[in-house]
């Protein structure tokens, strides 16, 4: 059975659990991080020496960092799944969203995510989440565009593309409303997924 | 042939180069971004509307995000050498491209945009030194990693080691005094043997 190390408020760990689900994939979960701990710890060091979740174990093989988990459970389990597609090119595709993502909208997200859910009011630095929310309405109005054409980010199918920005997107609609609520093909994207019974784990209470 | 529009000075551009030399592919490269046309320009943004570089076209097929072209590229031209035909291997391989992107990248880029790009957003000196801070115990994690192989994903150079390759070189052009890191020097030593390192990577920051 896959085993998944790392707590489920991660959205790291979402983008893993998220996926399991979609491709019916069995796992057993255990909460490393944040007020769990354990990731500091000799035993998940020697897993993960990046302190950080998730981690996966598969029959013994072990892999971190959350996108190439998800690209290898993907093309391990996927086959056939316009999930993981077939075609180069809208695997390149799907690929590159998730790439997008990280280079982004992510490490922007992190700014406003860390300061308004994470910080306290003495430790808030609202510069850092004014930067974010510029950033964020930048790189949510070419997804916005994008998706005036499309489904789904490589076009009419889910893939593993939509996973990271997915993941991310309900933090961008909750946290941050009156931007987000003018993006109404971003927003129709958004309830798409919400439909999508494996997405539950990105709707659990943000903290 | 492969068409790529990028320029020789940009990190993400010298990754699909030094890529697309190792599968031996014919390229044309059109100079866009700093120094050369404005990629606010909208013959560009119709191609990729983030304003960044480098993006690609196979035939037709437009692609941009520098470590999803080295992947597409791997995978449709390099299949079971620069991209693993075993399933463990490949995530190994993609599991360092990641790490790069995660831990090396915004520090070095702080770093060299101090140095190099002067006025630019990033948080100039405090962040430069909180970069340079903090690098020396991240590639250490690669260090100790490669004490037991001579590539990222194992005995074999594959997609893994290109966007580390790239960052290396620009961390020790620009960090003369670094912590001792023996396994990460020899890595780098049998990247500067190969040619295409030599003609894309290991060239004057810029």
């Amino acid at each position: 059975m896959l085993k998944i190390l790392g707590r489920k408020t991660s959205s790291n760990v979402m983008k893993v659990l998220w996926l399991c689900d979609e491709l019916s994939i069995a796992y057993d979960r255990e909460d490393v991080g944040g007020p769990f701990g354990k990731n500091d710890q000799a035993d998940y060091l020697s897993k993960n020496p990046n302190g950080l979740v998730p981690t996966i174990s598969d029959d013994g093989f072990e892999l971190w960092e959350s996108n190439a988990i998800v690209r290898y459970l993907a093309a391990k389990h996927g086959a056939g799944s316009s999930i993981w597609p077939d075609d180069p090119q809208t695997r390149a595709s799907a690929d590159r969203w998730m790439e997008w993502l990280s280079t982004t909208v992510g490490p922007n997200m992190v700014l406003i995510f860390r300061n308004l859910v994470r910080e306290t009011d003495e430790t808030r630095n609202m510069d850092e989440v004014a930067l974010g929310i510029k950033n964020c309405t930048r790189w949510f109005g070419v997804l916005d565009e994008l998706l005036a054409k499309n489904d789904y980010v490589t076009g009419s199918d889910f893939t593993v593309g939509d996973i990271p920005l997915g993941v991310h997107t309900r933090r961008w609609v909750e946290l941050c409303p009156d931007q987000a609520g003018e993006m109404k093909n971003v927003l129709a994207w958004f309830e798409r997924l919400k439909a999508r019974p494996a997405y539950h784990h990105c709707l659990i209470p943000l903290e | 042939m492969i068409k790529i529009w990028g320029r020789p000075s940009s990190l993400n551009s010298i990754k699909v180069l030094w890529c697309l030399d190792e599968l031996r592919l014919d390229y044309e490269l059109e100079l866009w971004g700093l120094g050369h046309s404005s990629l606010d320009d909208p013959a560009y943004l119709q191609l990729n509307p983030n304003q960044m570089v480098p993006t690609i076209a196979d035939k037709g097929f437009i692609l941009w995000e520098s470590h999803a072209i080295v992947r597409y590229l791997a995978a449709k031209y390099g299949f079971d050498a620069l991209y693993p035909a075993d399933l463990q291997v490949r995530a190994n391989a993609d599991k360092w491209m990641e790490w790069m992107v995660q831990n090396i990248k915004y520090r070095l880029r702080a770093i060299f945009h101090d140095r190099y790009r002067p006025g630019s957003p990033d948080g100039g000196k405090k962040a430069a030194a909180k970069g340079l801070e903090e690098i020396g115990q991240w590639w250490d994690i690669l260090n100790i990693h490669l004490s037991g192989s001579n590539f990222v994903a194992g005995d074999n150079f594959t997609m893994g080691d290109i966007p580390l390759g790239c960052a290396v070189y620009r961390y020790r052009e620009m960090i003369s005094e670094r912590p001792e890191m023996p396994h990460l020097d020899a890595w780098y030593d049998r990247l500067a043997a190969r040619p295409a390192y030599q003609r894309h990577v290991m060239q004057p920051l810029a």
